[in-house]
């Protein structure tokens, strides 16, 4: 399944809680804005990011860095996510408007959409998140020559869909 | 233009729900699908629990969240003075967006289903509060509903806790603590409330003053909108068959939770079930509005939703059985508009000038 990570040699227990707890508290609002960033879904944002620091937290002390894990494993399975709903029709979802959001806010999430995933994230975990090119590398387990690449064509479309919209 | 890391930077206004509660629902995963010996789950649980007893407060409080139980309003206390009229006998109640603004308030309201003005009958979200899908009493005497902090919300109703009102909007009383509950319907006798749990994990039901809770079913993937039969015998609902399938599908079940069947079928997504007032019928949503026997049988659509409609959802029916008041999604989903539609013409009318977001209306029944 392309949404789990397989952590080698891992074992099941919580002894990493107090790591995650910290992770969660220091990183949880940035990880679940970037998630919302790159989904468009409230919904799966919450979802994902709960499954990886579920995850997290079932592998105990097999995970080494719990905010990089937890980063990529959210990320990961919010891939897998946006994937698994894009081969299907969806009622609720189209129920799924957001109580409260600020329009520039809404209007970045759109342009986002239209970028492709993986310009997405890059350009999410870069630009807002903040990471270095060569996390972001790290993160979503790719080159970090593609990184630049992807970096590259987010931004020259992010900058052409936003003045767009500034037009 | 601004930089593109400035731009990014309204992100940070977005408000952050509590996941963690969500992480505490899912308990620690194990490394593999396989589930892990019974007392090294309970074992991770515990630690897990009082991790998480340590550090919700702090977690919360740095996320800007408020989803503590003990910040829920207070039961029994009265809505501010200024209370709405009376609704007359024909009101529809839903939950609307206070204006026309993305992130307004969302409040009960009602309009009489014979057109005339929407009243916001809560208050509630100047305090910061989300009041929506509201539900008659049998009896049309009182209004079950949702309330819950915005910052909690994270599905498209969202969990909260059950309160229900006067039809006057007085005396408010919360039925659940928890914040983890959804979507309410009375039993027809008004004696109960069956609801759903932990964002859709279990379709629970209780006695109408919240006491006596018990979850009578958990094995499908996202239980939604209950629906009682006007007989008392059988509750529809919406879920995904299982867990690992997003597309929804009406289904029954008995109230001891026995029984459990599939009514419709297919590729296309169906939800938001009703039952007519004489139980022989159910309308539900199907991208458009359908209606099919009870059984399942003779499924056909009663509305066309074509662009700029996009979305036509949550039906409920007149008590006469002679037409059905339902949310139409236009202009791309921008914006909601109340419609009626007379099954006996198909004339279809609308009944609210557009709003930014509108859900769950419901037809106050006549007294019996």
């Amino acid at each position: 399944m392309d949404v789990v990570v397989v952590v080698q040699d891992a074992m099941v227990t919580p002894a990493s809680g107090d790591a995650l707890a910290r992770v969660y508290r220091e990183q949880g609002a940035k990880l679940w804005r970037s998630l919302l960033a790159y989904t468009g879904d409230r919904e799966m944002a919450s979802d994902a990011m709960a499954e990886a620091l579920a995850q997290a937290l079932g592998r105990g002390d097999a995970v080494q860095s719990p905010e990089r894990w937890v980063w990529r494993a959210a990320f990961r399975i919010a891939a897998g996510e946006l994937r698994n709903r894009s081969r299907h029709v969806q009622i609720s979802s189209m129920d799924s408007t957001p109580y409260e959001m600020p329009e520039p806010a809404v209007d970045l999430i759109r342009a986002l959409a239209r970028l492709s995933p993986n310009q997405r994230a890059v350009a999410v975990l870069h630009l807002y998140a903040d990471y270095r090119t060569r996390d972001v590398a790290r993160i979503l387990g790719i080159s970090q020559t593609t990184v630049r690449v992807h970096l590259s064509q987010a931004r020259r479309r992010l900058r052409m869909l936003l003045e767009d919209e500034d037009g | 233009m601004a930089d593109l890391r400035h731009r990014f930077a309204v992100l940070d206004r977005v408000d952050v729900p509590d996941v963690w509660q969500q992480v505490n629902d899912l308990g620690p995963r194990p490394p593999s699908e396989e589930r892990p010996p019974t007392a090294t789950r309970i074992a991770v649980a515990i630690v897990a629990l009082l991790i998480a007893a340590a550090g919700i407060a702090l977690a919360v409080r740095s996320l800007g969240g408020s989803s503590s139980p003990s910040s829920s309003p207070t039961p029994g206390r009265t809505p501010s003075p200024s209370s709405p009229p009376t609704p007359p006998a024909d009101a529809i109640v839903f939950a609307r967006s206070a204006s026309d603004s993305l992130d307004a308030r969302i409040e009960i309201a009602y309009v009489p289903a014979g057109g005339g003005d929407v009243v916001l009958m809560t208050t509630e979200g100047k305090q910061g509060w989300v009041a929506a899908e509201p539900r008659w009493s049998p009896d049309g005497s009182r209004i079950a509903f949702v309330m819950s902090p915005r910052s909690h919300l994270t599905r498209f109703a969202g969990d909260g806790d059950i309160y229900a009102m006067n039809a006057d909007g007085t005396d408010i009383r919360r039925l659940t603590e928890g914040l983890n509950a959804s979507t309410p319907a009375w039993s027809p006798d008004g004696s109960q409330i069956a609801f759903v749990r932990n964002q859709g994990r279990a379709l629970v039901i209780m006695d109408a003053d919240g006491s006596n809770q018990h979850v009578i079913a958990r094995d499908r993937g996202y239980y939604q909108w209950p629906a009682w039969s006007p007989n008392g015998r059988l509750i529809a609902y919406q879920s995904s068959p299982d867990k690992n399938t997003e597309v929804t599908a009406i289904f029954i079940i008995q109230p001891d939770g026995t029984d459990d069947r599939r009514l419709t079928s297919g590729s296309a997504s169906a939800g938001f079930p009703a039952w007519s007032p004489d139980g022989s019928r159910i309308a539900y949503s199907s991208g458009q509005l359908w209606i099919m026997n009870s059984d399942g049988s003779n499924a056909h659509h009663v509305t066309n939703c074509r662009l700029p409609c996009v979305f036509d959802f949550a039906p409920a029916w007149s008590p006469d059985a002679g037409a059905l008041v339902f949310v139409r999604q236009e202009d791309g989903g921008r914006a909601r508009r109340l419609y009626i539609l007379e099954l006996a013409t198909g004339a279809v009318r609308s009944l609210t000038p557009e709003i930014r977001w509108a859900g769950s209306p419901d037809w106050r029944p006549e007294p019996g």
